[in-house]
């Protein structure tokens, strides 16, 4: 059919595949909406982070460490093994231990509500996801090697702690 | 608690986590409307009972799914990063679209060519939930034509 209709006008056709398509996604959100039963919110890893930013005092360098650790753990898929939770407080952990800080304070006890040696393993784990992961999805790389994010995807991270 | 490994540090008492001045985040921006600060600290207590709720099973993929493998799943998400990326969204739309996805992969099976197709109506969900300025749908879909190829070549 797009052939024919191609041969009028060039135009046409253009609009007839986005017209398609628009009414293809929409028909999958209902879909999506369905299945889900309208369920959408989630407490993300994000929202957590920001919380134990705050009580991790971070500056303006441990947050975008952070925000870039976080990001890559979106990628891997055994990483759903863990909570997200867990993920924002592992997050922190490297990125203070990264800067030269103390990995975790009294504070961060407090509000994250996990100890050291709890999140200890989680960070270990998200290290060992990282350095193994394909270098052709870089995406994330890609982002936070801009200026704007303080050039963090080249801080090296170690596994000391 | 879902890890499946164990602490291998000894808890020790002595270290500073358990003896350091314990500050009062909230108290920093108590005239601050937007921090929210008289029940923030409730706020967290819940989305912690929550969060296990809403996540997705580990290993969905291999008991659920026939045609998708974790390598597309990952392409899936470096294409989003980088779609999230180029529309200029904030974070929290990222987290809730790939969490939609991971949701939907679960409880429903998709072909190879339709894992795109997810993908990209995921992300108009979450932007709806949470971006002022949503992008439309004709905008996705311009994205989706461009890098339709692209995806669906390395997937193969």
């Amino acid at each position: 059919m797009c052939d024919v209709i191609s041969c009028y006008s060039s135009i046409c056709v253009l609009t007839f595949r986005l017209s398609c398509f628009i009414f293809q996604i929409i028909e999958m959100e209902t879909q999506i909406l369905r299945t889900l039963e309208y369920k959408i919110t989630q407490p993300s890893a994000h929202t957590f982070l920001v919380r134990y930013l705050k009580a991790g005092h971070a500056d303006r360098e441990t947050t975008h460490l952070a925000c870039y650790l976080l990001d890559g753990t979106l990628h891997s898929y055994a990483m759903l093994n863990y909570l997200p939770s867990q993920l924002a407080a592992a997050s922190v952990f490297l990125a203070r231990h990264a800067t030269g800080r103390h990995p975790w304070s009294p504070t961060l006890l407090e509000y994250a509500e996990y100890t050291q040696e709890e999140v200890a393993p989680v960070a270990r784990a998200l290290l060992e996801e990282k350095s193994a992961a394909s270098p052709d999805l870089n995406s994330v790389n890609k982002k936070y090697s801009s200026h704007r994010f303080s050039n963090v995807a080249s801080k090296p991270l170690t596994f000391d702690f | 608690m879902q890890t499946s490994e164990q602490p291998t540090n000894d808890v020790n008492p002595e270290s500073y986590q358990y003896n350091g001045k314990i500050d009062n985040i909230d108290d920093r921006c108590k005239e601050d409307p937007l921090c929210a600060t008289d029940y923030v600290q409730d706020m967290y207590d819940l989305f912690k009972t929550k969060e296990g709720l809403t996540q997705v099973l580990p290993h969905y993929i291999d008991t659920k799914q026939t045609h998708i493998t974790e390598k597309m799943r990952s392409i899936l998400i470096d294409w989003l990063v980088e779609v999230h990326m180029k529309f200029k969204l904030v974070p929290e739309t990222l987290f809730l679209c790939i969490n939609l996805t991971d949701r939907y992969l679960e409880r429903q099976e998709v072909s190879r060519s339709k894992l795109q197709l997810v993908g990209v109506s995921c992300l108009l969900l979450a932007t709806k939930y949470e971006e002022i300025y949503p992008p439309c749908v004709s905008e996705l879909v311009y994205i989706c034509d461009n890098a339709y190829s692209r995806v669906d070549v390395s997937i193969l």
